[in-house]
């Protein structure tokens, strides 16, 4: 008698949710280093240890890089609102970056 | 009323018969749509339904599209992920969700239990799939 076996699994899902505006861009840095850079707990410590600071080297460089885009962003959204004749809106959105 | 998290047993058969791919260019489009406590949805569940669907701002019947990542395998393991999935701008409240395929005829795949309602308000909504390797993908076959 021939017999082959497998298994069939499903993953854990979680669930992030916020209040009054998006997620700030802190945590889309640290999804972004989750999901680019994995280790096992049971890894050989060398190899754990210098995984994770790679983990940690691609947060604060993905960090930097999402603020700089949100900044260039919302610089492009200042001067369409100037250019359509609205400059106190753009005001108010100039004022969002000094908070 | 129930959610209970499973991989749909017509999943399995459907698996078997290829009617899911899970890859990302040309195959299956698949869907997450979320759910409120109300509803029922475990092994059992064969398809997509609306009944106690959530619904909210920034929440569309029918849910969000998934993106596919492509399957691949790790040792004797094989397994597939998709990109996580975000309602912005929403307020909704949701207990669980059901993985669906739009290619076949909304065929349920697997049912995700978040283990407690979950909400948001007038902010993002984010389902966080697991890390895509042999030991957390979201489907893996060993």
């Amino acid at each position: 008698m021939i017999l082959i076996e497998a298994s069939i699994g499903i993953g854990k899902v979680d669930v992030l949710t916020s209040s009054d505006g998006g997620l700030p861009t802190v945590e889309w840095a640290k999804r972004l280093a989750d999901k680019v850079v994995s280790v096992s707990d049971t890894a050989p410590p060398p190899i754990r240890d210098q995984a994770q600071a790679f983990k940690l080297a691609v947060q604060r460089a993905s960090l930097h890089y999402m603020q700089e885009a949100v900044r260039a962003e919302r610089d492009r959204i200042i001067v369409m609102l100037e250019k359509e004749g609205l400059p106190e809106v753009a005001a108010a959105v100039r004022d969002m970056e000094k908070k | 009323m129930a959610i209970t998290q499973a991989l749909c047993t017509s999943f399995k058969q459907e698996l078997l018969e290829a009617l899911h791919d899970f890859n990302l260019s040309a195959g299956s489009t698949f869907k997450i749509a979320l759910f409120t406590s109300s509803a029922t949805l475990d092994a059992s569940t064969t398809a997509y339904s609306a009944t106690n669907e959530a619904s909210g701002t920034g929440y569309s019947a029918g849910g969000n599209t998934l993106t596919n990542v492509d399957p691949t395998t790790s040792g004797t393991t094989a397994f597939t992920d998709f990109a996580d999935s975000t309602w912005s701008s929403s307020t909704i409240t949701a207990r669980g969700a059901l993985i669906y395929n739009t290619s076949a005829s909304n065929a349920a795949v697997c049912v995700l239990d978040f283990g407690s309602d979950k909400s948001s308000s007038s902010g993002d909504f984010t389902v966080q799939f697991p890390t895509a390797d042999a030991s957390n993908a979201i489907i893996r076959i060993a």
